[in-house]
């Protein structure tokens, strides 16, 4: 088992009060919250800090730490002779370990987080219960952990549908209330019509629950990879369409790429750059019926390299043309002046 | 043993099911219905259906106020889904926005 240094990572003393415990809890929680905090391993930094909470806060659950001892973070270690009690005492071991003597190979490969878990969930339990009404923790249901998982999937997979097999380490019981992560392949379709940012709950397809209880749901979400073109929201498609100075202001018919291959479009003449134009329809498709619609958003492209020809063409139109596009400015400053 | 292979179709949570997800009670989830921090489709209490948007910001509080031991009342909750609405609209927008700066790049 590796050890863990939970006074550590709360920054306290070993000493520390029940007080000084959750002040210095709080304090890194409202720090590295997933949800709240802008550390992008905040995930990681929190769920540390609340392993290191879950056990210091509870007070036999902090006597069982005190007795694993000192050792340096990451350090293997067993705990010593005799520890087994407290695991028993705490009625959540039952005959998990050392039931019959003590076997410190028990604790090998086990996680000391869920060790101190596990002890949690069996006191709950034996305070419920009354101590002692129950033998061991052998009766007490367990509900199965959520999960959450994430699967990528391009946008033309999102418009056709899918099969995606997921790996998932799925959090388990065994029979004797420890968690263990068990992999296993979910494989699912994904029909037509899924958008970025869906997110799907499989009631009962989570973690398996411990003695007959429920299991734990499974929380699925879908993630659009970028494509090099669209954007997508919901169902909508955004592409960037660049045109040239001729073509935004005399108008012009150009093919404009769609999930479904290339259609021609109209530009009219005079098209402001960021003007929107929509095609019904040609966006991604909705579940159950209709579509939605692909938005062409005009830009209007400079050539940053001109030829004789054209740059002859180009001081021609500039003698010519009576446009200002800074009319604006003028008025302005008339205003304020 | 013959493979399962689930179908993903939209998720819609019942109000008994938006409770258990959210870990709040009826009565607040009709507080909160009431004010219009949550829509459900639906006319009667019985018949209200949450869209996934609104599982998503239930889970996301759940954590919170029991990862950070937060005991809110119904108005607290009220504000702590209106923030997380906002902030997943903005988050939304900013992953657009970064996008669309990767496409014009290319």
């Amino acid at each position: 088992m590796k050890f863990k240094d939970y006074y550590e990572t709360l920054g306290v003393a070993r000493d520390a009060s029940a007080d000084e415990i959750k002040k210095a809890f709080k304090k890194l929680a409202h720090k590295y919250h997933p949800d709240i905090s802008k550390d992008p391993d905040g995930e990681e930094k929190f769920k540390a800090v609340n392993e290191a909470y879950k056990t210091l806060k509870d007070p036999e659950l902090r006597k069982a730490y005190d007795q694993l001892g000192r050792h340096n973070p990451g350090d293997n270690f067993q705990p010593p002779p005799g520890w087994e009690q407290y695991a028993q005492g705490s009625g959540g071991m039952g005959g998990g370990f050392g039931g019959a003597g003590f076997d410190p190979s028990a604790f090998e490969g086990v996680d000391l987080s869920d060790l101190f878990a596990q002890m949690g969930r069996g006191r709950a339990h034996a305070g419920r219960a009354g101590a002692g009404a129950h033998a061991g923790g052998q009766s007490f249901k367990a509900p199965g952990q959520d999960f959450e998982v994430t699967a990528h999937i391009s946008l033309d997979e999102a418009a056709k549908g899918t099969m995606i097999a997921l790996n998932l380490d799925m959090p388990e019981y065994d029979a004797q209330g420890r968690l263990h992560r068990v992999p296993q392949v979910f494989k699912a379709r994904i029909p037509k019509g899924a958008t970025d940012g869906q997110k799907m709950r499989l009631p009962g397809k989570g973690g398996k629950g411990f003695n007959g209880g429920p299991n734990g749901d499974l929380y699925l979400n879908i993630a659009l990879h970028p494509h090099p073109l669209f954007r997508a929201d919901g169902h909508n498609l955004f592409l960037d369409l660049p045109v040239t100075p001729w073509e935004a202001a005399l108008g012009a018919e150009i093919d404009v790429p769609t999930l479904d291959g290339a259609v021609r479009m109209k530009i009219p003449a005079g098209t402001p750059a960021g003007r929107k134009l929509r095609l019904g329809g040609r966006g991604l498709p909705k579940p159950k019926e209709g579509q939605g619609d692909l938005y062409v958003i005009v830009q209007v492209a400079t050539p940053t390299e001109l030829n004789d020809a054209e740059k002859a063409l180009y001081h021609q139109l500039a003698e010519a043309s009576t446009f200002n596009p800074r009319g604006h400015f003028v008025a302005e400053a008339h205003r304020t002046h | 043993m013959t493979e399962q292979i689930t179908t993903l179709e939209a998720t819609w949570l019942s109000v008994t099911e938006f409770t258990q997800v959210a870990g709040i009670t009826q009565g607040e989830v009709v507080e909160l219905v009431e004010v219009g921090v949550l829509k459900p489709l639906g006319r009667s209490v019985n018949d209200w259906s949450f869209d996934s948007e609104a599982m998503t910001l239930a889970r996301r509080l759940r954590r919170i106020r029991e990862d950070l031991e937060l005991h809110l009342d119904v108005h607290a909750l009220a504000l702590g889904f209106r923030l997380l609405e906002r902030i997943s609209e903005l988050e939304s927008a900013l992953n657009r926005a970064q996008i669309q700066q990767l496409q014009d790049r290319t």
